[in-house]
């Protein structure tokens, strides 16, 4: 039988990259400027790649299909309830990157305080991987701010 | 010693054996439908009476065997015997027959009779606005069974014989308008779209939901195959979808409501967001950042506020304003009043079919998009491949591959996408309208700001016009015609026609003058 715990932990990877894949995907489809949908777009196709990565090593036939996961989704991202659509749809390229970086650092601390929950050895090197991998996208994106920057 | 059987029957008795002898006097009678059978004795002496076995034997001439309880023969015999003239003595019992149980409807979809049962997801979370409790019929679907009435148990009289069975009542259901049952088969079938009812035993669909009060988190969203019916307001974010049609009656917030009918409501603020797409005509009195997509004409009786309101037909608000937004008709535009005195931009076009420009909107929006992220896409695919990949710390390196390989994809899509839509876009072609009417009619005022769009002409008014007054497309000077109010069943066609030819009769005047 595999480990409940690191079946539990992919289970929370998976579900808070497939969160930030629709909520980069539906701010995207209220953003004005096209830079700024340019950008939160392309985070939309990585946060789905990342949830495909945790969907992969899933190790029993319990979990649905990935696309199956995506339909549950609610209809709304949870993030985006608690924001003015009007005021993320005037966000230039510039404020909705610096908004993804903002994302993306909360993300690798709650990745880090989950880490702090969990003893099973295998579920915690998918976590630290995951905050890696967080920390890694984050620098792309903060790359992508300081060229804007320029 | 005299012995008459079968004497007078009496309220569902009837006397089987009677005896007089010097000792007791002794009468045996079958009661209650032959279920039972009683004893009554007189004895005169004592030492004398009855005993069981002859009671046993007489029982037995009067048939009376299986169902003679011996141990009521002996208490009867001893009773007699000690001189206590038992009367109406039970001796034996008959089993009656049992009624079975009666015929039932068992209904296979649901009314809106049942309690509403939310679901959890996954995650634990429950739509509130999923609260509609009733099915969706459609044409051929079943909607129920109705089971026979069931056979009961024979019985037996106290002299064996077989008493029949009962059998139950017919199930107590009146088919009703748009249901069937179908032939040698106990289903019943819809003939038409609608939900079913029950009322007083009688089923039937209806094709009409009709909401007494407002439509709020007790009722949800409606989405049904008829016409929906709302007596009060829709609250913001509730919506309704109804094949048939949809009134109501008071005010809906921002909202989404959609039907392939008529929609008629009292009055729309849809904060941006509130929509209302319709087969059929569509009429309300006030609209209010709202949009509206009519296949249909469309009659706003007070007031066209900051709204987009698209229409196949006509456009009308014939005692009140367009203030405002954008108002796109086929057959023609008809206000009182367009515009405010602050020159606010209200847009007015006339004679064109609105799917097929925002469908050519949409494409090239679309081609001009896909352009521009392939440009980006390129742009940043340049920067990462010069980039030093191996030097790069490996979750850097890991990012930086994937954004790669998403980028090289999504370029791919791009351009496909791309391809598909300029084919599209060089193969548009515009279809006939023969109903296509390019005029705008005014009864009051046009204000500064209106800007009218009729075939290839736009032109922002730089000053208030005022009517009645119709305006149509001045092809040969590419400009507008203002004239004379005319109703939109004149159609600006026939209106430039007349045009034409006035001016060319005064061209022959004038030729023959000089």
């Amino acid at each position: 039988m595999a480990d409940e715990e690191l079946k539990q932990t992919l289970r929370k990877m998976l579900q808070l990259e497939l969160e930030a894949m629709q909520y980069y995907q539906q701010a995207s489809r209220f953003l004005q400027d096209e830079g700024a949908s340019y950008h939160f777009d392309q985070l939309a196709q990585e946060e789905l790649e990342h949830a495909r990565t945790f969907h992969a090593v899933y190790p029993d036939p319990d979990l649905p299909e990935l696309a199956q996961l995506i339909e549950q989704l609610p209809k709304q991202a949870a993030a985006l309830k608690a924001v003015d659509q009007h005021l993320i749809a005037r966000l230039t390229e510039q404020q909705a990157l610096q908004l993804a970086i903002k994302l993306e650092k909360t993300t690798a601390e709650s990745l880090q305080k989950f880490l702090e929950q969990v003893q099973s050895p295998a579920a915690r090197a998918t976590i630290e991987k995951n905050i890696e991998s967080t920390l890694g996208h984050l620098e792309l994106i903060e790359q992508d701010y300081q060229r804007l920057c320029l | 010693m005299s012995e008459s059987p079968d004497q007078g029957v009496d309220g569902g008795s009837k006397v089987l054996h009677e005896e007089k002898l010097d000792a007791y006097e002794l009468q045996i009678e079958a009661c209650n439908n032959q279920l039972e059978c009683l004893a009554s004795i007189k004895v005169h002496d004592k030492n004398n009476s009855i005993t069981p076995s002859d009671l046993i034997s007489l029982m037995k001439r009067l048939d009376i065997v299986e169902a003679l309880n011996l141990e009521k023969v002996a208490i009867f015999c001893t009773e007699a015997a000690q001189g206590a003239d038992p009367q109406g003595f039970l001796l034996a019992s008959g089993e009656d027959a049992t009624t079975g149980r009666d015929g039932w409807f068992e209904l296979q979809v649901r009314t809106s009779a049942e309690e509403t049962v939310f679901t959890e997801d996954d995650q634990g979370r429950v739509d509130f606005k999923a609260v509609q409790t009733f099915t969706n019929i459609e044409p051929g679907q079943i909607i129920g069974l109705i089971h026979p009435p069931e056979s009961g148990s024979p019985g037996k009289t106290v002299t064996g014989l077989a008493i029949p069975a009962r059998t139950g009542k017919e199930a107590n259901l009146i088919i009703g308008d748009g249901v069937r049952r179908i032939i040698n088969s106990p289903e019943l079938m819809a003939e038409k779209y609608g939900r079913v009812m029950i009322d007083s035993n009688r089923i039937f669909i209806t094709e009409e939901f009709v909401v007494k009060g407002d439509v709020d988190l007790s009722v949800g969203n409606i989405d049904f195959n008829g016409f929906v019916e709302v007596t009060g307001d829709v609250l913001d974010d509730f919506n309704i979808k109804a094949s048939k049609g949809v009134q109501i009656n008071g005010a809906v917030g921002a909202c989404l409501i959609e039907s392939d009918g008529p929609v008629s409501i009292g009055s729309m603020v849809g904060m941006g967001i509130g929509m209302i797409r319709c087969r059929g005509d569509f009429q309300a009195r006030y609209l209010n950042h709202a949009s509206v997509e009519c296949w249909g004409n469309v009659l706003v009786s007070s007031e066209i506020r900051h709204s987009i309101v698209k229409a196949t037909g006509t456009v009308a608000v014939p005692k009140g304003n367009i203030t405002g937004g954008q108002i796109i008709a086929m057959e023609g535009i008809e206000a009182k009043t367009v515009g405010t005195k602050a020159g606010t931009k209200t847009h007015l076009c006339a004679g064109i079919y609105f799917p097929e420009t925002d469908r050519l909107q949409f494409l090239r929006s679309s081609i001009k998009s896909a352009g521009y992220q392939i440009k980006r896409i390129q742009d940043t695919l340049l920067l990462l491949n010069k980039q030093p990949l191996e030097r790069m710390r490996k979750p850097l390196r890991e990012a930086t591959e994937l954004r790669i390989g998403i980028l090289s994809q999504r370029q791919g899509n791009l351009d496909q996408l791309r391809d598909d839509y300029t084919q599209e876009l060089a193969e548009f072609a515009i279809g006939e309208h023969p109903t296509a009417n390019a005029k705008i009619n005014a009864l009051s005022t046009i204000k500064e700001g209106a800007i009218i769009s009729l075939g290839d002409i736009r032109e922002e008014l730089k000053l208030e016009i005022k009517g009645p007054v119709s305006i149509i497309e001045n092809r040969q000077q590419e400009k507008l015609h203002f004239l004379t109010y005319s109703a939109l069943k004149v159609s600006a066609q026939q209106l430039e026609e007349e045009l034409d030819a006035t001016t060319a009769e005064a061209g022959e005047t004038a030729e023959h003058e000089k």
